[in-house]
């Protein structure tokens, strides 16, 4: 499947129009073609497209994505340097995610029909038809500008961090609390909810430890999905906030049709996205014996 | 009511003409038509008023006046283009403005008209697009299925591999930046997922006895296609475009709010915002009506697919 993503971003980006010699020499009209031929050369620009694909591929092996168009330094170095932000970033929303996800849902669920449950609905209607882009811009706003609680941009603090983990939160639990609330429920109407509460478990330990538990498998599910949606979210909130990261570096190199730097990041954020998927799938045995015993049979 | 009726003449059909004397087809509409009017005009106020029919007739209006924006701007906005005022800059809303104006002096009430019918254009064309080759590969895998599926399902799985917005970013890096090719960007990435849901519907309606009895009679595959399969599959692509509808919104307002939208107009409610941004400090409205304006469209959209889904797929429900 890697290797299928691979040849999609390789030749849709150089299948489709669009010289990046162009872009080396930064459109300077007075260059010769021998100094054309030079760029073509150094960059292996003058090989079959499968050839270049290849190399592609047996340097991306080795971890070596080429130089930047831009920037002219390694892409692997520059990407290193800028990860570190988008791990935090994406970490944070995800425990966001998580706890507003699973706390909503168990709240909305404990208080069905009422009004904690059809604001929480409202809520979570609003946080994932919201554009993030338009959440963050919000956010600032409200907690940077009116109330000065955070700065509103920049990167390294926590305080920094605050805004842009709860914006791309925000728009992830949304669905996530619908979720848990409504496999809450079902739990909740099976039979041996009512068999623990006939025992006398006090109600709290029902729900948190019996109800929630079972209801967690689906929710688990989506919030592995919702991990691609985050990191696709990063670019966009990194944008907003004026963090550094993988995200606000994908969107210049996009911007500056700087192809090896595309590639590589495009290349790891599918790498990550497929690992997750893989986590999710292991994580099922842990949550849930039975996929387990069905797994060793 | 008429279709309760009918399904419980079904039984007596077996014995002849008794049935068609018993039940006459129109049983349901003749009762419903014996009720007094009153009575009737008081169901349909209850049924017009009940919170969810009041909530679906709010989003259809909500799109109604989105896409006439779309159509013929001019009519909604006293200029015929968004006209900057350089003398009414940052000017609060509910002044001479209806909504204030940008720093450009733009009103912000002509923009958001203005702004509809890209935010359209990507809806609908991207949409259309996804929606007509991922049908197509989907049903294709399903219906013929062997070697045919197998690639198509993988090439499926490799847009699968990078979340949408991502995929969309490949498709507006290679592309030159102009309308049509960010909604070629936006339609690549709504692809996989009807792909996926046709595959299903194909092998399932694949299965079903008249399909059989179709291959039976001799009718060319292509025809069995054209007449069974494709029809039999239509309903889960409506509620998936409805959905897929305000993701493309979304996605094609995000890439123009990252700058990579079109650089010239139509004017759009994502680069709009992106505009505004600098101005938040003090001048809020500038990015905070383009917002709502894709919150409610897409909102307005959620509600009419929900809509779609129960009364097209009512095993879902």
């Amino acid at each position: 499947m890697l290797v299928g993503v691979t040849a999609l971003i390789f030749f849709v980006l150089r299948a489709l129009p669009g010289n990046p010699v162009v872009l080396l020499t930064q459109g300077d009209p007075g260059i010769t073609q021998a100094q054309i031929r030079h760029i073509e050369d150094n960059y292996g620009l003058n090989k079959p497209l499968l050839v270049q694909y290849g190399t592609f591929i047996w340097h991306a092996l080795q971890g070596n994505f080429g130089v930047s168009y831009l920037t002219k330094e390694p892409v692997m170095s520059s990407i290193g340097a800028q990860a570190g932000a988008t791990v935090e970033l994406t970490a944070a929303a995800v425990v966001l995610t998580g706890v507003i996800g699973i706390g909503g849902g168990l709240l909305a669920a404990m208080f069905r029909d009422t009004w904690v449950d059809s604001s929480l609905r409202v809520l979570s209607l609003f946080g994932s038809a919201m554009p993030l882009f338009w959440t963050g811009v919000l956010l600032i706003l409200v907690f940077s500008f009116t109330w000065r609680l955070f700065p509103s941009s920049g990167s390294g603090t926590f305080s920094e961090l605050v805004l842009p983990a709860f914006s791309l939160a925000l728009a992830g639990s949304g669905l996530l609390v619908r979720l848990v609330r409504n496999s809450m429920l079902d739990v909740m109407g099976q039979e041996f909810v009512t068999a623990l509460r006939a025992k006398g478990l006090p109600e709290y330990q029902v729900l948190v430890r019996h109800v929630l538990r079972n209801a967690l498998v689906p929710a688990v599910t989506v919030l592995g999905v919702q991990i691609g949606a985050l990191l696709a979210g990063a670019v966009v909130t990194e944008t907003v906030f004026t963090r550094q990261g993988l995200g606000s570096m994908l969107v210049q190199a996009v911007q500056n049709k700087d192809y090896p730097t595309v590639q590589a990041l495009v290349l790891i954020i599918a790498t990550v996205y497929v690992i997750v998927n893989i986590l999710v799938d292991i994580s099922y045995a842990y949550l849930d014996p039975r996929v387990r015993t069905t797994l060793t049979k | 009511m008429s279709l309760g009726q009918t399904s419980i003449a079904y039984p007596n059909r077996e014995d002849g003409a008794l049935a068609s004397e018993a039940v006459s087809p129109l049983g349901g509409d003749l009762n419903e038509r014996s009720s007094p009017w009153w009575f009737r005009r008081r169901a349909l106020r209850r049924q017009i008023f009940h919170p969810n029919n009041f909530i679906l007739g709010l989003s259809c209006a909500v799109l109604a006046i989105v896409f006439l924006w779309a159509a013929v701007p001019s009519l909604f906005s006293p200029d015929t283009a968004v006209g900057a005022y350089p003398t009414q800059v940052l000017q609060p809303p509910l002044g001479k403005f209806f909504l204030g104006t940008d720093q450009y002096g733009r009103s912000i009430y002509a923009e958001l008209v203005y702004g509809a019918r890209s935010a359209v254009l990507i809806g609908v064309l991207a949409t259309a697009g996804s929606a007509i080759v991922g049908s197509l590969m989907g049903i294709a895998a399903g219906y013929i299925g062997g070697a045919t599926d197998m690639v198509i399902m993988r090439v499926v799985d490799v847009l699968l591999a990078l979340p949408g917005l991502f995929l969309a970013l490949i498709f507006v890096a290679a592309l030159p930046p102009n309308l049509m090719n960010l909604i070629i960007a936006v339609g690549v990435q709504g692809i996989p997922a009807y792909a996926r849901v046709l595959r299903a519907q194909a092998l399932q309606v694949r299965g079903r006895l008249y399909v059989d009895a179709a291959t039976v009679l001799g009718v060319a595959r292509w025809k069995i296609l054209a007449r069974h399969i494709v029809p039999n599959c239509l309903a889960p692509v409506l509620v998936l475009a409805a959905i897929g509808f305000g993701f493309a919104i979304i996605i094609g307002a995000t890439l123009a709010f990252l700058g990579l939208g079109p650089t010239t107009p139509p004017l759009n409610w994502g680069a709009l915002i992106a505009s505004g941004q600098g101005y938040v400090n003090q001048d809020w409205w500038i990015t905070t009506f383009p917002g709502l304006m894709i919150t409610a469209v897409v909102i307005a959209v959620n509600v009419l697919g929900d809509w779609l889904r129960d009364h097209m797929e009512p095993t879902s429900r």
